[in-house]
């Protein structure tokens, strides 16, 4: 149900993302993996158009976006992508001023129109789902790390999406809080949500995903289960990243 | 404890010892010292003061050749100093606050049309009386309503601040607006900003007998007298000085110049028996009640215009920070010259500017729009800069959760970027607003009856300068206070629970 295909993009003579292809079936964890500035998370970012790309199109279910589309209508389709397309990202990026609780019903109220009271319920539902219906009326800013991750999950859980994008969703947290992540989303999957994750740590793609696609300058360079992009890698780059990756681990 | 406390202790030493030294040098600093009579026959001069700036036809610059002082009291000033045997010498000083500079001993006498009052004759001591002047009105040529005093009753009437006109119409209750220059007042009478001028009838023939605009309305009335200022414990100087004055009136010289300079009529003859003339004269003096009530009106006008001028500063700020942000290339090019030159200029001159140079180009507004707007537009470019500042300093990620939540632009930032930008701008916004409180001030230079004006024009009238300053000061504090306490309110209530 989503599809890339052919997707490119360049910062002026540097291209960033070379002629990316490739299929993800409903309720399937893919991990991006790969070092900094390999591409990973301009891709992930093209997927619901935070970033806009030059050619090639991104398919969610039949919305299908490309650059040649005039503006108004690629607009029109980028507001249908997001709306099922959920994202959380690697700073949170809480609303500070509002409580957690306002976080999540947020955009289910302004956005979708749904009615208060509803959203409330669902949300209060949510944050038992990722543990933290005892916040409900802190702020952020009194939140730790961790906390705040899994209220962005919640926010994003909120919208009903069929997708959620993560950008590097445990990189600001300490090594303890990683495995409750990893929990928690194993819990969502089995909801059947679909999942894309950009991470840069071995053990965490180890532990969650169903594909594993290895990114360096721009191109998925091998993709396939953790057992063989991870432990049995056939290509030369993935190879020296796992030796370099193990050693350091 | 640590190193610190030592630290704070010598600053805390050295701002007391600087302190202590700027009273000690306020205490004893003087402004040059002038003698008595003695010192004036050792050094053979003696220094008069005077206010030459619109200062026709008493002492003024010489538009010919402007380094030169000319006017009918310089030629007396030279009359006197002959008959005590020295020389006269200018001391250019300013109106407002002549009596005080007298005191200071910046000069020896004040010879500038300085009329003996009540209060005056509590400071400083009169000479016998050299020239009986009489009130003058002067309207529009177009005028045909105003005839006499009494037409103006629901007028505005401009006058000399601290003179006996400002003090006749005052006792009379007619709409006043004091000038600290004639020329502005005779100006703004053409322009149409005010109604009708009574001044001195020598300032009145001197400024408005020329200007084809203006004319005379009725005759001239309400008696005065000019006499020579003179330092209390001064005495022999007094009797000098008398004693010239007669000379001069008994040997025709008085006569010859006021002849010259148009200013002599039969009410001069008076000055025959001066000394009676001074004891008949019943001058006006100063009303506590009435200052305090004036000194309260005045603060309500200074709140109205910051008031009115902040709403504009807030408005016209917004759409010029929205225009930086989001505008093109040129767009924000004009702005940021416009932040530059109002930020960059003192409000003072743009005042100025804005009310003297308008009129030059038809646009002519009464003082207190002309504050309001300048004080607007000045402010603006500070609240430009900080609308902008705020909204850049909301993180990307902010913009980026609310899109991908799918919000559309404009409710991203009603709901999620504006509230922030909100919390930050505030504190910025209420120091402006205090500032701009005390930058009404700066309307006294374009006759705006606001607070700092009429503290200096009842602080001069009544001497009461360490009384009224304080009132003066409380009002401004009460004026600013409360603000500061809401927005301290404010942006605790809009600021949830602090972070660990």
């Amino acid at each position: 149900m989503i599809s890339v295909s052919h997707l490119t993009k360049s910062y002026g003579t540097h291209c960033v993302l070379k002629d990316i292809s490739f299929d993800v079936t409903p309720g399937e964890i893919i991990c991006l993996l790969g070092a900094s500035g390999g591409g990973k998370t301009t891709l992930l970012r093209c997927l619901n158009y935070l970033e806009s790309f030059d050619a090639g199109t991104v398919k969610i279910d039949d919305v299908v976006l490309t650059p040649q589309l005039p503006q108004e209508e690629l607009k029109r389709r980028v507001f249908e992508i997001r709306k099922r397309v959920g994202m959380v990202f690697q700073q949170f990026n809480l609303f500070p001023h509002k409580t957690v609780l306002d976080n999540i019903i947020e955009a289910p109220t302004q956005v979708l129109k749904q009615n208060i009271a509803d959203a409330k319920r669902k949300a209060l539902t949510l944050l038992e789902q990722v543990g933290m219906s005892a916040k409900a009326e802190r702020y952020p800013s009194r939140l730790s790390g961790g906390e705040q991750q899994r209220i962005a999950i919640a926010r994003a859980l909120a919208m009903d999406p069929e997708l959620i994008l993560f950008d590097e969703p445990t990189s600001a947290l300490d090594p303890e809080r990683v495995g409750e992540i990893v929990t928690l989303l194993k819990n969502l999957a089995q909801n059947n949500i679909t999942m894309i994750i950009v991470s840069h740590s071995i053990g965490f793609v180890n532990a969650i995903a169903d594909r594993v696609f290895f990114m360096a300058d721009g191109e998925i360079l091998e993709s396939g289960p953790p057992s063989s992009v991870l432990h049995n890698p056939s290509n030369e780059r993935t190879k020296k990243f796992m030796r370099q990756e193990l050693l350091l681990e | 404890m640590s190193v610190n406390n030592t630290f704070p202790r010598f600053i805390e030493r050295g701002i007391v010892a600087l302190f202590c030294l700027l009273f000690l040098a306020l205490g004893t600093a003087r402004a040059g010292s002038r003698g008595t009579l003695d010192d004036i026959q050792k050094r053979g001069v003696i220094v008069w003061g005077g206010d030459p700036s619109g200062g026709a036809p008493f002492v003024y610059a010489d538009p010919q050749n402007p380094s030169r002082y000319i006017g009918f009291e310089n030629e007396l000033a030279t009359l006197i100093a002959r008959e005590l045997g020295v020389r006269a010498e200018f001391h250019p000083t300013d109106w407002e606050s002549i009596l005080p500079s007298l005191n200071r001993k910046e000069f020896d006498v004040i010879i500038n049309g300085f009329e003996p009052t009540p209060d005056r004759e509590k400071e400083v001591l009169f000479s016998i009386p050299y020239y009986v002047f009489r009130q003058q009105l002067t309207v529009r040529e177009s005028d045909t309503e105003i005839t006499d005093l009494e037409s103006c009753k629901d007028k505005v009437i401009g006058t000399l601040a601290n003179s006996a006109g400002s003090r006749l119409l005052g006792s009379l209750g007619c709409n006043v607006k004091a000038y600290e220059d004639p020329p502005n007042a005779y100006q703004d009478l053409a322009l149409g900003r005010i109604d009708a001028v009574m001044m001195d009838r020598p300032i009145a023939v001197f400024y408005a007998h020329n200007d084809p605009l203006l004319k005379d309305a009725g005759l001239p009335f309400s008696e005065g007298l000019y006499a020579v200022g003179i330092r209390k414990g001064d005495d022999s100087l007094k009797v000098l000085i008398d004693r010239a004055i007669m000379k001069l009136y008994d040997s025709g010289k008085l006569h010859q110049l006021y002849q010259e300079w148009g200013m002599w009529d039969d009410e001069q003859l008076k000055l025959k028996d001066a000394s009676a003339l001074m004891n008949s004269q019943v001058g006006l003096s100063f009303n506590w009640q009435d200052g305090i009530k004036k000194l309260l009106f005045a603060a309500c006008v200074t709140v109205g215009i910051a008031v009115v001028a902040m709403l504009i500063a807030v408005l016209l700020g917004l759409a010029l920070g929205v225009g930086l942000l989001f505008g093109g290339k040129w767009l924000r090019f004009l702005i940021s010259c416009y932040v530059e030159i109002f930020r960059g200029t003192p409000v003072l001159v743009q005042l100025l500017f804005l009310y003297f140079g308008l009129p030059l180009f038809g646009i002519t507004m009464p003082g207190w729009l002309t504050a309001i707007i300048g004080l607007g537009l000045n402010y603006a470019a500070y609240e430009s800069q900080v609308y902008r500042a705020a909204f850049e300093a909301i993180p990307r990620g902010q913009h980026e959760a609310a899109e991908a939540l799918g919000m559309p632009r404009n409710l991203a930032m009603r709901r999620v970027i504006i509230p922030q930008a909100l919390r930050i701008a505030l504190p910025a916004m209420t120091n402006d607003f205090i500032s701009l409180f005390k930058d009404t001030s700066t309307a006294f230079a374009i006759s705006v009856w606001e607070l700092a004006t009429a503290y200096r024009e009842l602080a001069n009238a009544s001497q009461k300068f360490l009384m009224l300053g304080a009132i003066t000061a409380l009002l401004y504090f009460a004026m600013s206070y409360p603000l500061s306490i809401l927005a301290r309110r404010l942006e605790k209530y809009l600021r949830p629970a602090e972070s660990h």
